[in-house]
């Protein structure tokens, strides 16, 4: 029996999973004991979900001229030295975030997300490079014949199939949908062998960019983390992601010729 | 070789820039914003705590904000407080009924009071600790705290939500 009494920012922090384990519990006894209690902190999970919910929902993606903008930033900026790039942790993509874990498998990710981080950088600015001479230049050189692979899978295979980017790179397209703009988006995945890159790629214009991308390490193997998939789900209902098309609406969407059946 | 962050930012781009319209109120003061924070960060300045690298972009746009807030004031200016409704309703959807009701909680956020209204998004809505957001803020946790209840409190209240049956939108909740 408990009849300790609690303000309200500790119920909201418990809502907010910011108290310890044995405040949390203590909370959780008086819940059960009294029901205001429990409305309170249903209270604020509600206000928290609506604050959420309502902020995604009206934000519009981000202006291809900022992101232009931004892209030149970060191609004309200088490279960082070793030292300090070791010390820069990732962004844990938003989702992943929970607040008491350090210990969970989320942070794993991250710091498997660190590990690949170079090559994820390389591929990102490879992937937007087409058609865009402000990057012609850009250190993707290896990439530059996978780089070409990548924009002609993206725009002509059939999601469910494979093409071989290089030697030792392939990438798959899993699935073609509309975000909540409108635009043509295909998920995708670049295997290779240390590593994999599920992302997401979305058409302006004849212009195909990366608007999402996660690596994984790849162990000897093949195992892959299942965290990915949290992360691109996030992303997905972030950008109001459509049901992926049907075959025939891929090849419209697309401009291919309608699958045999 | 771009610089190692530039992945990171462009990853990071949609909640910087969603946070920044909140702010600024304005597509073009935001993109302002965030395109200068950006810069900013790749430039290598402020690289000086170890904390997750979106909050300390945050961090540095928050600055920045504070900054450019000063310097307006110091003008005489006035900031533009209020064209933020021609940024939704571009799409002709929004007349399902779950659309109006996050419409009227955007409204209701816009209300709040200023600096309740920035830890809501940060921590409601970026998702940040408290600890975080007080570092982006630059306040101590206990203020964070404080402003943190009341604005839910106030928009619990404008929204006619009393707890009984959990989150006001159905299916939005974790």
């Amino acid at each position: 029996m408990s009849n300790e009494t609690f303000d309200e920012e500790t119920l909201m922090a418990y809502a907010d999973g910011e108290l310890d384990a044995e405040r949390a519990r203590a909370v959780e006894a008086a819940m059960a004991q009294d029901e205001s209690i429990a409305r309170t902190v249903r209270l604020f999970r509600g206000t928290a979900a609506a604050a959420r919910a309502a902020v995604s929902d009206s934000t519009p993606p981000v202006p291809a001229a900022l992101r232009a903008a931004v892209e030149r930033a970060v191609a004309n900026a200088a490279p960082l030295s070793p030292e300090s790039r070791d010390t820069i942790p990732p962004a844990v993509p938003e989702r992943f975030r929970s607040r008491s874990a350090a210990n969970s498998p989320l942070y794993a990710l991250a710091a498997t997300l660190a590990f690949v981080a170079v090559g994820v950088g390389a591929f990102f600015a490879g992937s937007r490079s087409s058609g865009d001479p402000q990057f012609g230049g850009l250190a993707v050189v290896a990439a530059g014949t996978e780089q070409k692979a990548f924009d002609e899978a993206l725009r002509s295979v059939p999601s469910g199939s494979a093409q071989p980017l290089a030697a030792d790179a392939r990438v798959s397209i899993a699935a073609t949908f509309r975000d909540r703009a409108g635009q043509v988006c295909r998920e995708f995945q670049v295997e290779r062998r240390e590593a994999a890159v599920t992302g997401v790629a979305c058409r302006t214009g004849e212009r195909w960019s990366v608007d999402f991308a996660t690596a994984q390490a790849v162990a000897s193997g093949g195992f892959q983390p299942a965290g990915a998939n949290a992360a691109l789900d996030a992303f997905l209902t972030e950008h109001g992601a459509a049901a992926p098309m049907s075959a025939e609406e891929e090849a419209a969407a697309l401009g291919l010729e309608t699958p045999k059946r | 070789m771009p610089s190692d962050i530039g992945a990171e930012l462009i990853a990071l781009l949609p909640r910087l820039r969603r946070y920044a319209l909140k702010v600024c109120r304005s597509a073009d003061a935001a993109d302002d914003l965030v395109q200068e924070a950006c810069e900013r960060a790749l430039a290598g300045a402020e690289r000086t705590t170890d904390a997750p690298f979106d909050v300390r972009m945050f961090c540095i746009m928050r600055n920045l904000y504070i900054d450019r807030l000063r310097r307006a004031r110091t003008r005489g200016e006035t900031v533009d407080a209020d064209d933020q409704r021609d940024l939704t309703g571009e799409d002709g959807r929004r007349t399902t009924e779950s659309r109006l009701m996050l419409d009227r909680v955007s409204q209701a956020i816009d209300a709040l009071a200023e600096e309740q209204r920035d830890v809501l998004l940060l921590v409601c809505v970026e998702e940040f600790s408290y600890r975080e957001a007080a570092e982006i803020l630059g306040i101590p946790i206990g203020t964070v705290m404080s402003r943190l209840a009341r604005g839910r409190l106030r928009l619990a209240e404008a929204l006619g939500m009393d707890g009984e049956t959990g989150p006001v939108i159905e299916g939005v909740g974790r």
